[in-house]
């Protein structure tokens, strides 16, 4: 009795624990964001302090007029900062795009890597880059709506084989995306091996690098990944009933189709922005999307605003480790995202069956 | 007359339903008014599931009509049939994760606007479609550590909260020992004595559908063989004709309806 006592009150314990956990998480994952955030500023070659970094920062965002050498100021403002940032918001965009993915399909290894969607908007957005089209007016960019094409031809296209007899196996849709991605980096390496004769662009365009980015690349990203992450947002709710049997849903009130059609727009269109600017980053829609269903559970309303963030910082770190890995050269960001993610993504092809999303 | 069809009512003409070159429904009537128990009996592939999805609309009608409460179902739309009609399927795979209430809540989504979320007056519904089943206590557990007979509480629950004014079911009782066989089967006559819910089961319990149901419709090969009081469908005749069976059917006195059994008459 005492003992069945006893075991009650741990549960409730531990229950309550894990419940701490889940309300805390957002904030700690914010608070991890900053934290990478700022490493990443102050992190790299030319060694200038955390005083003249935010000194720089202040003199810019606050119109202050602190005394501070003219190559610190470019290194942090024009160099540091875009690039952190811009590894941030691809990230966050990949990630929450991942999410709508996994949702919509409900396979928990859908990603745009693995469904071939960035290598599809990748050869898209190769094309119009050697084709010299007029992308840019402005401060604005075409060139995500072109990949956006190939994104979409990609996740139809793997959609469609991968199904049989109105069914879509997980481990079939997978290996659909792989395959045509494979293919659509084919293509990519032999256009712009032709056209550039240029193996480091070409790299960089396969592998995904913030080597050089600025903050024009923010402004080509951010008009189309905002809304499409706020359309996902919104579509929290229907994401959860999605996660019913189709017919099931259809029969509590969705509009299946619908809702599936405009959430997968969302998340391509998103996904191909990000490409278009950085090149291909693999496996961080799939990493960052299961950590936090770990501690949160799987509701996509909870879910969304922290896979956002911790999808940033993962970005984030491992755009640190590219440029510091083999300092003072640097490495594409999608061989470190590899590293970790891959292994990930084996351990997940292996325990599908248990792990329960 | 005839136009003056309730709110609860289904009314199904010359309906006909193919999966290539098989037929499995062909020029099927069926009739339900507000507040009535309708047994769909009849063997495995006889057609039941399938009335029952081209009722909803999902699977395709090669021809005939389906009114819903007066109105052609397929003038309505997901969102619209879904407020007329709640659907408890016989396989309901539930997404892994989530917790009984979140599932059960989900019957409210035909009520809920666009970025409407739900709110305190769902979950109350939600809370009180489970309590219905007895299955309070689920609420806050996890669906995959459930036993079967109590995801299929879940599922029915979720159909309650829809609060429809028609009920289809296919196979509610499947997985349930008798104790909650029964407590179902009563829920569902309250339902439709109390709040005029048209209940159409498909069963394959014969007996069960014979005692708590006020009507029966016994259907093989896609049609109907016999429809009725379940002393007129429940015959020896008729079963043998739609289930190659020869089985014993008793009329013990003072029972609603026949009882089936399945064994070799001498």
């Amino acid at each position: 009795m005492a003992e069945a006592i006893r075991a009650t009150a741990v549960e409730a314990t531990s229950q309550s624990l894990a419940e701490r956990v889940r309300q805390a998480t957002p904030l700690i994952a914010l608070a991890g964001l900053l934290g990478c955030l700022l490493a990443g500023i102050l992190i790299g070659p030319a060694g200038i302090g955390p005083g003249d970094t935010m000194r720089v920062v202040v003199n810019h965002v606050a119109g202050a007029s602190f005394d501070v050498p003219g190559q610190t100021d470019a290194i942090v403002w024009e160099i540091r900062l875009p690039r952190v940032l811009l590894a941030g918001i691809v990230g966050a965009t990949l990630a929450y795009s991942g999410a709508a993915y996994q949702g919509v399909f409900r396979n928990p290894l859908a990603d745009p890597y693995l469904l071939g969607v960035a290598a599809g908007a990748g050869l898209a957005g190769a094309i119009a880059i050697v084709l010299d089209a007029p992308v840019t007016h402005g401060g604005f960019s075409l060139l995500p709506l072109i990949s956006f094409g190939g994104a979409m031809a990609a996740v139809l296209l793997a959609y469609n084989i991968a199904q049989a007899g109105g069914q879509t196996p997980n481990t079939t849709l997978i290996l659909a995306g792989v395959t045509l991605s494979s293919i659509a980096v084919a293509a990519i390496s032999y256009i712009l091996i032709t056209d550039q004769q240029n193996s480091t662009a070409v790299l960089s365009w396969l592998l995904g690098s913030f080597n050089g980015s600025g903050w024009r690349d923010l402004s080509y990203v951010l008009p189309y990944a905002l809304p499409a992450g706020i359309i996902v947002f919104l579509h929290g709710r229907m994401l959860n009933v999605l996660q019913l049997d189709e017919s099931e849903a259809s029969y509590v009130g969705l509009d299946v189709q619908r809702t599936k059609a405009v959430i997968l727009l969302a998340a391509s269109l998103a996904s191909a922005a990000a490409v278009s600017v950085v090149g291909i980053i693999g496996f961080v829609g799939l990493v960052s999307p299961h950590i936090v269903r770990l501690l949160l559970g799987p509701d996509y309303r909870r879910l969304l605003p922290v896979v956002v963030l911790v999808g940033a910082s993962f970005l984030v770190l491992a755009d640190i480790g590219a440029r510091s890995l083999v300092s003072p050269g640097e490495l594409p960001v999608s061989i470190v995202t590899s590293f970790v993610g891959a292994p990930f993504f084996l351990f997940l092809l292996r325990h599908q069956r248990r792990v329960y999303f | 007359m005839a136009s003056m069809e309730p709110i609860g009512g289904l009314r199904v003409r010359g309906l006909r339903v193919s999966y290539g070159e098989r037929e499995v429904l062909r020029d099927l009537d069926l009739d339900l008014a507000a507040g009535e128990v309708v047994g769909l009996v009849g063997p495995n592939g006889g057609g039941k599931t399938t009335l029952l999805k081209a009722i909803t609309g999902s699977v395709a009608v090669q021809a005939g009509e389906v009114r819903i409460g007066g109105v052609d179902a397929t003038k309505l739309s997901a969102r619209e049939i879904a407020r007329r009609v709640a659907v408890v399927s016989q396989s309901s795979a539930l997404p892994v994760g989530y917790l009984a209430r979140e599932i059960v809540v989900m019957g409210r989504t035909a009520y809920l606007r666009f970025l409407e979320q739900e709110g305190p007056a769902d979950y109350r519904k939600a809370d009180a479609a489970l309590s219905s089943l007895g299955a309070e206590g689920l609420a806050y557990r996890r669906v995959e550590e459930m036993s079967g007979g109590e995801r299929q509480k879940v599922v029915l629950a979720r159909a309650l909260a829809q609060e429809t004014p028609l009920l289809l079911l296919d196979e509610p009782t499947a997985n349930l020992d008798i104790g909650h066989q029964m407590l179902i089967t009563g829920l569902l006559r309250s339902l439709s004595r109390e709040r005029g819910v048209g209940v159409l089961a498909a069963l394959h319990d014969l007996t069960l559908a014979s005692l708590y149901c006020d009507r029966l419709v016994l259907l093989a090969a896609g049609g109907v063989i016999a429809e009725g009081a379940a002393a007129d469908v429940l015959k020896r005749e008729n079963l043998r004709l739609a289930y190659g069976a020869d089985v014993v059917v008793l009329r013990p006195e003072g029972l609603p309806g026949p009882i089936v059994l399945p064994l070799e008459p001498d």
